[in-house]
């Protein structure tokens, strides 16, 4: 009894130790993105430019629309509202989630702890302590480009 | 007699004098080995110097059973090390394979729904019972005197803990995880002066990212159980040298026909509670029962055994260690372990759990920390400014860290100290509230 009970209680636990895990597995994606994981393989993203610009395809950004992407790891937000093509960094200022715009309410939301930003990216309700960050763009001949810094 | 006759009868004896003795009447009767084993003992003797009794105090209400809770924190501590390095054996801290490993672990791995499981829900019950430990030591005020550095190497052990789990909850790599993340080390860049550099050290970068993960992976496997284990190893150390206090409304009380007034009783107080006077009959020991806080500090000092905890004139009772109060404990270790079970049998049900992988690019509608974060995660957000914020946070860390500095004397009886125990309740209260409140919100 107690032999078979150890050998049945040693194989449970080889088991445990031999088993192959996601190692054996092929993983699906690059390895190497190491700020971004699966996420950036699909949909729309930031092409960058020799001059350390950033540049979206337009037919990318209908209007009516936002998009969260990234330059290189720092998120930013394009919206293509009334006022043309704009583009703000998405990260709130209050404790780093990533704000929506919402077009009804024309402004940015913050799912977090409610933080809002009028279109201009101003603080107008919430925590928030600052206003975000606008970038400059180029919306020209199908071509957004975005200006860092 | 036999060196090794000696040995036990001096072994059995209860005073540190027969102890000292054991080693020397063990090497005049010529056996070194007996004499290196009285001196371990002696040794042993004067770290664990309740053990060397070989009786402890006995529970007198159901309440009591609450002081083996630092008996159940041991255990589910060990119980975290060891199914954590059985999960280090599958996991992959790299963001494009953490999740996927993290997740294998419970569907192909054979058992390994079981472990991670319990690792998950032993965390957070880990916690549970630190801080239920935390809030029975302090309803009797059990921190003072030659308590408070158990008081403050508890708290080291608490704040570890949490900041274990903190780094834990990064590694599966999911929506939650990484949101908690951004939210909590960007709370640290309220901090004045440092905050901005600090977030940075713990990000390994302006954004969570890659490197955050492997800070946190080497966090969590080597520094934080490294630090746990060193204040693990300096509390159980300094409970032993004390033994556990005694009832709150107990005195110390010496017979004076046993003592000899030698004063190792006055000097061991904290309390100033003992005194040694010249009377009729020489240099007696007298205590203030007032003050005496029932320490039991005098009572392990005295050479001559010759004080006793006592109640209404009656000795507090007492048990042998074991097995009767090995075996009290190993029931709370059970009802520990027995609610883990059914933890995990329904964690993952009532979890967030981890279902979604980490995307940097999108928040997800309501990020949520562990529970025990959930308090402090509420003020931040109530609190018109995160530094605001950050320091009532810091103030009440403060608070509790120092309560043994902040109230040294007194009687202990819940009774006789209202306006603490108001406040005691108050706080409770305060966390349970904001716990909730964080929980629906
Ligand atoms: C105070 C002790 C510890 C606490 C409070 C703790 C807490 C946690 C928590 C909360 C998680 C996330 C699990 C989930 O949410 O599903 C986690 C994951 C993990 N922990 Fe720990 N842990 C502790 C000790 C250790 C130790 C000593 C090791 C290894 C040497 C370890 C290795 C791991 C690994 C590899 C993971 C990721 C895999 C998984 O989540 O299943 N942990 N830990
Ligand atoms: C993993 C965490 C902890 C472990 C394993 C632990 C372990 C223990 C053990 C075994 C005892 C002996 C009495 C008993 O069994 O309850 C004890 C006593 C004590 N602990 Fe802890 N403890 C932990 C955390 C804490 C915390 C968070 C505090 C408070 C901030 C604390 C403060 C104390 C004090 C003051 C005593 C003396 C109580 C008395 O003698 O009445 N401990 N601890
Ligand atoms: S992180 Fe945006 S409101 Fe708090």
């Amino acid at each position: 009894m107690g032999v078979a009970g150890a050998m049945a209680a040693g194989w449970s636990v080889l088991r445990f130790l031999f088993a192959s895990g996601p190692k054996a597995h092929s993983m699906p994606g690059g390895a190497f993105s190491s700020t971004v994981g699966s996420a950036e393989t699909s949909g729309p993203s930031l092409a960058k430019n020799p001059d350390g610009s950033w540049s979206l395809d337009a037919d990318a950004l209908p209007m009516g629309q936002s998009l969260v992407l990234s330059m290189s790891g720092v998120p930013v937000l394009i919206l293509h509202g009334n006022k043309g093509v704009r583009a703000f960094s998405a990260t709130c200022t209050h404790l780093g989630c990533l704000v929506r715009f919402s077009m009804e309410d024309n402004q940015f939301q913050c799912p977090c702890h409610g933080g809002k930003y009028d279109e201009n990216g101003r603080v107008v309700a919430g925590p928030p302590p600052m206003d975000l960050k606008e970038y400059r763009v180029d919306a020209d001949d199908g071509d957004i480009r975005i200006f860092p810094v | 007699m036999s060196a090794r006759g000696r040995f036990l009868e001096a072994a059995a004896g209860l005073t540190s004098r027969a102890a000292r003795r054991a080693p020397v009447e063990a090497a005049r009767a010529g056996s070194l080995f007996w004499a290196w084993l009285g001196r371990t003992a002696a040794r042993a003797r004067a770290v664990g110097r309740e053990i060397a009794t070989g009786t402890t105090l006995a529970p007198e209400r159901w309440t009591d059973y609450l002081d083996y809770t630092g008996t159940a924190a041991a255990v589910l501590l060990v119980l975290q090390a060891a199914t954590g390095v059985l999960l280090a054996l599958h996991y992959e801290p790299h963001p494009s394979l953490a999740f996927a490993s993290f997740s294998a672990v419970g569907t192909e791995v054979p058992y390994g729904l079981l472990v991670s499981g319990l690792h998950a829900a032993g965390a957070r019950l880990l916690i549970l019972v630190g801080m239920v430990h935390l809030l029975r030591v302090a309803w009797t005020s059990s921190y003072r005197g030659p308590r408070a550095g158990h008081w403050y190497t508890g708290v080291a052990l608490l704040s570890v803990m949490m900041l274990s789990g903190f780094s834990g909850y990064l590694l599966p790599w999911g929506q939650q995880s990484f949101w908690a993340c951004v939210v909590g080390t960007e709370a640290a860049g309220a901090l004045p002066v440092v905050g901005k550099a600090l977030v940075h050290a713990l990000r390994g970068g302006p954004e969570v990212g890659g490197p955050t993960l492997t800070r946190f992976y080497l966090f969590h496997v080597f520094l934080f159980p490294l630090a746990v284990a060193g204040l693990l190893y300096w509390h159980i150390q300094r409970v032993w040298r004390t033994g556990v206090s005694g009832p709150p409304d107990a005195t110390a009380r010496p017979d004076p026909k046993a003592c000899r007034g030698c004063g190792a009783c006055e000097r061991t107080c904290a309390f100033s509670a003992v005194f040694v006077k010249t009377g009729q009959e020489g240099r007696r020991a007298e205590v203030d029962e007032a003050a005496c806080n029932a320490c039991r500090a005098c009572v392990f000092a005295c050479p001559a055994g010759a004080v006793a905890l006592v109640r209404d004139n009656a000795p507090v009772p007492t048990e042998p260690i074991f097995p009767h109060n090995v075996l009290r404990r190993s029931a709370a270790v059970l009802a520990a372990l027995l609610v883990l079970f059914a933890g995990v049998y329904f964690f993952r049900g009532l979890a967030v759990g981890h279902k979604v992988p980490a995307d940097p690019l999108s928040t997800p509608d309501r990020i949520k920390p562990d529970w025990y974060f959930l308090a402090p995660y509420q003020v931040l957000k109530i609190l018109p400014s995160e530094r605001w914020g950050l320091f009532a946070l810091l103030a009440a860390f403060g608070l509790v860290a120092a309560l043994p500095a902040l109230d040294k004397k007194g009687p202990r009886r819940p009774e006789d100290r209202p306006v603490f125990i108001r406040v005691f309740q108050a706080s409770v209260a305060v966390f349970v509230v904001l716990t909730v409140w964080g929980w629906l919100s």
